[in-house]
């Protein structure tokens, strides 16, 4: 499958307060042309395959560490250490899995939001829902087709 | 001095368990325990639920086979309801079936136990992962993911989520299948199709270099039990009990599942919070029988699809009678897939399976109601009671993983008696134990356990309780 503008995936428990800010997010990318916005719980192998067919892509994770609604935005690359399996991936290793199973890799941002509340519920904390049009800001930002070198 | 071995825990299976072997003064297994090391209480906290809640409960027992208790949960309480529900609800409660249990194996094939035969038992446990894989092998993981992808695609569809959908319920299914989705899910077979044909070539050519692992991996003689159709067919949905002998001779057929008791006794060992289901008639723990892909290959009279039909033919030169190895589950779950690609293409070529009447619409008519489908690991029961009002006043879940206790704790001694000895303790005999518990494929009803990222610790005790070595896998 080819994505034709961006690939965003929002991760995160939406049940854990700020640990679903990341699908805060995506709520507010709805709509957007030019971007697939997906939500799940975790990163899984299987979105290796989605990967492969996107030129571009972004993560949108919350943070334990930093001042709560602290936006954050850099390039990932792939990882190619194998390491243990457990029951979710983190973005560069998915990264690394597209790579060693497609021979591509697309390009790469995480945009991490620092959540302030971890614990069981369904609502984010002020920092969070504060600091989302930032993080739509820089999704899109992440989002843009990248500059063709000059020939 | 006896000493004790302790693997702590086992990892790539659905949950939590340990296994000790215990060693005699030679140092020598003299027995081996497989402890499940974590309690649930669905039985108990549901008491007290309407009944019709149960479905959307109890699929929440498990994050790998939600289907199946979704499934058995529904036919309980059809049962209770004293309803036929429509043929269309059947066909798709079929059609989902058949996609978690291609999901399920692709997960356990795949992801969890190909590691261990591709790259060896003794390969550095960092490697042996699906990531260690899709470095080595692309082509067999990507199958895998494929495979995956389109068994969890089938349940979306269907239910509207790849996990924990709440879509079968007592009386029918929610929702119809629509048309264009129809179509989808029928353009998506074929690279499925292709993918484990593949898959099961490359594991046939490759199966003569298994063949310590096929006699050592709990090759023993025991009952199988699982389901079949009127005719004796391999059946994953509904159909009647079938036991037979470690000959291949059936020991009782068309046993109604809602009689399960009279044919299946449950016992309790005080290590575990695993029950030790056994035939009856043979007592416990002479009762011990299989049940799951091994067990449906062998109790099956055939699979009722051209190629599985094809493939189960070879399968059953693997042994006289019945295939007894356990380390054979790995290729009956490969045949399986092949099956519900199979079975799934005609149930989407059915024309009644986009009917609109999906509901049979009653109140409770029955106390008591059973429901039974075969789960990806074997025969699933749930066993409701419940007062004139509906809500629940008794709950027992038969689940697979527990049907086969016995056999893997069996298994596991048989493995380590083979491999472990106690002046040389090794990471890739260690694991040869737990590789012989995850050709069962356990499922330990835990979804929240990132089990991958703990360390697997090995202990040595003394007689007396000392602590005398340890090994730690980081």
């Amino acid at each position: 499958m080819t994505v034709p503008g961006a690939l965003v995936i929002a991760y995160g428990n939406p049940l854990r307060e700020d640990d679903g800010v990341a699908w805060a997010v995506a709520a507010a990318l709805e709509g957007r042309p030019g971007l697939e916005v997906r939500t799940v719980h975790q990163l899984v192998p299987e979105l290796a395959e989605a990967l492969r067919g996107a030129a571009t892509v972004v993560f949108v994770d919350a943070d334990r560490n930093g001042p709560a609604g602290r936006v954050r935005r850099r390039l990932l690359a792939g990882s190619g250490s194998p390491g243990p399996l457990g029951h979710a991936l983190d973005p560069a290793r998915l990264l690394g899995l597209c790579a060693s199973l497609y021979a591509r890799a697309p390009r790469a941002t995480l945009v991490s939001v620092a959540g302030a509340r971890f614990g069981f519920g369904g609502s984010l904390s002020r920092a969070a829902l504060r600091a989302v049009p930032a993080a739509v800001r820089k999704v899109l930002e992440a989002s843009r087709p990248a500059r063709r070198r000059p020939s | 001095m006896g000493r004790r071995i302790v693997i702590d825990p086992v990892t790539r299976i659905e949950g939590h368990a340990k296994i000790t072997l215990h060693l005699d003064d030679a140092g020598d297994v003299a027995e081996a325990r497989f402890h499940v090391t974590e309690l649930r209480g669905f039985e108990k906290f549901c008491e007290g639920r309407p009944f019709r809640e149960m479905p959307a409960i109890t699929s929440r027992i498990c994050g790998i086979c939600p289907v199946s208790h979704l499934l058995a949960s529904a036919k309980a309480g059809d049962m209770l309801l004293a309803v036929e529900i429509p043929e269309t609800a059947v066909l798709l409660r079929r059609l989902m079936n058949l996609g978690q249990i291609i999901q399920s194996h692709a997960l356990s094939f795949f992801h969890l136990s190909s590691p261990d035969l591709l790259l060896g038992y003794d390969a550095d446990p960092k490697q042996r992962s699906l990531l260690g894989l899709a470095a080595a092998h692309p082509d067999v993981a990507r199958h895998g993911i494929r495979l995956r992808q389109l068994g969890q695609q089938i349940v979306a569809t269907l239910g509207g989520r790849r996990i924990h959908p709440t879509w079968a319920v007592a009386g029918g299914v929610d929702e119809p299948l629509a048309e264009a989705a129809r179509v989808e899910l029928m353009g998506a077979l074929p690279e499925g199709r292709r993918a484990v044909r593949h898959t099961l070539d490359w594991w046939k050519r490759g199966l003569e270099g298994h063949r310590e692992e096929a006699q050592a991996f709990g090759n023993f003689p025991s009952l199988f039990m699982g389901l079949v159709g009127p005719d004796g067919a391999l059946e994953h949905y509904d159909g009647r009990l079938r036991f037979t002998d470690a000959a291949g001779v059936v020991v009782a057929d068309q046993v109604d599942p809602a009689r399960y008791a009279e044919a299946i006794g449950e016992a309790v060992e005080p290590w575990s919070y695993l029950k030790f289901p056994y035939y009856k008639p043979l007592g416990y723990p002479g009762g011990m029988y299989r049940v799951g892909p091994l067990a449906r290959l062998n109790v099956a009279s055939r699979c009722g699809t051209r190629e599985a039909d094809q493939e189960l033919a070879e399968f059953r030169d693997l042994g006289r009678g019945a295939v007894l190895s356990s380390f054979h589950y790995h290729y009956a779950r490969l045949i399986e897939v092949l099956f519900a690609l199979e079975r799934a293409a005609e149930l989407l070529d059915d024309p009644r399976i986009t009917g609109p009447e999906v509901m049979a619409h009653a109140r409770r008519n029955r106390l008591e109601g059973v429901g039974a489908s075969e789960a990806p690991r074997g025969t699933l029961f749930h066993h409701y009671k419940v007062r004139p009002g509906g809500l629940l006043s008794w709950v027992n879940l038969l689940i697979a993983t527990g049907q086969n206790n016995l056999a893997m704790n069996q298994a596991i001694l048989q493995i380590a008696r083979r491999y472990v000895r106690s002046d040389r303790l090794t990471e890739g005999m260690l694991n040869r134990v737990e590789a012989g518990i995850r050709a069962f494929d356990p499922c330990l009803s835990c979804s929240t356990h990132a089990v991958g990222e703990m360390p697997l610790r090995l202990q040595l005790f003394g007689a007396d309780g000392t602590l005398r070595d340890e090994r730690v896998r980081a």
